[in-house]
């Protein structure tokens, strides 16, 4: 358990996530790569780029709620397991992974749309 | 701080991080003949280090099985949360390219002559021997027990593999359907994952309350002797829970025979023999070594620890002392404490760091501080994540995470970390 480092930790990912890794290390890099070209799209006037951030941030918060009671059962464990403030914020910790996959889903959506609707605006 | 400044300061510290492991990458180019005697988690993670560590020298290992089991997953498969499939790999899968595998057992060892006997009468000349057998559980030495016997007559034993940690689960099943007596406990000899028979009680508690039967059972704990853990703080802890669950703790008593068809179970206690009914008995066997190892001169020749074959062994190198090119590691190391998959992990790679630096002429100074640790399930859901060296001291690796409180964060790590955990140390990759 001790002294893991990067590498290690990096390979214990690997391990872990088995044949699902590297397609799900290619999804976060595409989604990554979409938020930002959705954010610099919003930059322009008119596009909607605050109302883009605050839906994506109510869906991330709505989200992780829902998580935080799901992540327990994906350990196959209740929510009734968690007995302490380390175990409620390690649960929090762990549904802000799915949750910020969400609010990007929800940015580049509400980004897209804005895109749209500032094009018929033109 | 600019962006520059920032990107520079990250860099920096990136390889930082990263300069242990080039001091632990450096290589020899000795070309010795190596044998490993044993693929199960010391044999691979000592083939896949040394391999990437001594590129020139000629690699053998040794073993009969080509399944690999990851036991530290037995326990999830008892309390019916694992199929036998989840714990059960191909030693082919995790073995590196270049070294060779005989599929046979280590039948004699000669370290006068430096020589291994294969089960196939292959004679094997080393340089250097790594002694990773693994142990012998002698279910016959309880009187009337046999491994066939684990999943009839009330009989559980997670041990024996995962077809038996199904079985085990079944049993306990039945047993809470049934209601009556359980008995628990462990054997007087060395073993493996110490923790393994309290968490088997503490989940077929916890399985018994979940189903609203824990009235219908009575649990019994027959502890070897005064302690249930050697680590005093996890004794008194463990201790206290199974006095809040209401489950018994019974001092030194040693299982000597079972009746199946009876159950009855025959202690050994200081009083003299105690003969105890029982509706089901989770069955720990005695463990020693394999008999290629016992019959050789390997052991320790006095001591505690010369009486069921352990392989002597110096406690920081895992060197034998009389046989200075011959290393142990993993279950068969006569050293305290040592024989859980943690231990391995830390382990291996001092007496690979070692091995690389004495041959390529260097001091070698790798040191094993008898680290292991035991995720002690304490029901569905929880855990206790302990960690303790070769003196008993707890040693925690997560200052957030206290060693002897319930956590689920501790069960996070035994349901989802270990076992990723585990495929990476048999690929020399943690």
């Amino acid at each position: 358990m001790r002294d893991f480092d990067p590498v290690a930790l990096f390979a214990i990912l690997e391990e872990s996530l088995g044949d699902w890794f590297w397609p799900l290390v290619a999804l976060t890099v595409a989604l990554a790569v979409a938020v930002v070209l959705a954010a610099v799209r919003l930059r322009r006037p008119g596009r909607g780029g605050r109302r883009a951030v605050a839906m994506a941030i109510a869906a991330g918060a709505v989200a992780a709620i829902g998580f935080f009671f799901a992540v327990p059962v994906w350990t196959l464990a209740g929510i009734d397991s968690l007995n302490g403030p380390v175990d409620y914020l390690m649960a929090a910790a762990m549904a802000l992974v799915p949750a910020a996959v969400v609010a990007a889903l929800v940015f580049i959506a509400a980004a897209a749309r804005g895109r749209r609707n500032g094009l018929a605006a033109s | 701080m600019d962006r520059r400044t920032f990107l520079g300061a990250a860099g920096a510290l990136a390889v930082t991080q990263m300069m242990p492991l080039a001091a632990a990458a450096q290589i020899s180019a000795a070309k010795p003949r190596i044998v490993i005697a044993g693929a199960g988690a010391a044999g691979l993670s000592l083939a896949s280090r040394l391999r990437r560590r001594m590129p020139q020298a000629t690699i053998t290992i040794l073993d009969a099985r080509r399944q690999h089991f990851f036991q530290p997953g037995f326990t999830l498969v008892a309390a019916g949360l694992w199929s036998p499939a989840d714990v059960t790999f191909g030693n082919a899968e995790f073995l590196p390219q270049g070294v060779e595998w005989i599929a046979e057992a280590a039948a004699e060892f000669d370290p006068v002559a430096n020589v291994v006997v294969t089960t196939g009468s292959r004679r094997l000349p080393y340089d250097f021997l790594f002694v990773a057998t693994g142990l012998f559980l002698d279910y016959r030495g309880i009187e009337g027990m046999e491994e066939g016997l684990i999943g009839r007559d009330g009989i559980a034993s997670i041990y024996a593999g995962p077809e038996a940690a199904a079985a085990s689960w079944r049993a306990i099943e039945a047993f809470i359907d049934r209601g009556g007596t359980g008995l628990f406990g462990r054997p007087p000899t060395e073993m493996k994952c110490a923790g393994a028979p309290l968490k088997i009680a503490f989940i077929t508690d916890d399985r018994a309350r979940r189903r609203g039967r824990r009235g219908a059972v009575e649990l019994v704990y027959n502890a070897h002797r005064e302690a249930v853990f050697a680590v005093r703080p996890v004794d008194a802890r463990v201790k206290e829970l199974f006095a809040g669950r209401g489950i018994a703790i019974n001092p030194s008593h040693v299982l000597v025979a079972i009746d199946p068809g009876a159950r009855k179970a025959v202690y050994r206690t200081p009083a003299g023999t105690v003969t105890m009914g029982y509706d089901f008995i989770h069955v720990v066997p005695p463990m020693r070594a394999p008999d290629a190892v016992r019959n050789s001169p390997l052991p320790w020749q006095s001591g505690p620890l010369a009486a069921d074959g352990w392989v002597e062994a110096d406690r920081a190198t895992l060197r034998h002392p009389r046989f200075p090119n011959v290393f142990a590691v993993g279950d068969i190391a006569g050293v305290p404490r040592g024989k859980t998959a943690a231990s391995v992990k830390w382990q291996v790679p001092v007496v690979v760091e070692n091995l690389v630096a004495e041959t390529a002429g260097r001091e070698p100074t790798a040191a094993y501080n008898g680290y292991t640790s035991c995720p002690m399930v304490t029901g569905y859901g929880r855990a206790m994540l302990i960690e303790f060296d070769y003196a008993g001291d707890l040693t925690p690796s997560f200052p957030f995470i206290a060693p002897l409180d319930e956590l689920w964060i501790s069960w996070v790590i035994e349901e989802k970390g270990l076992k990723g955990a585990y495929r990476a140390m048999l690929r020399g990759r943690a």
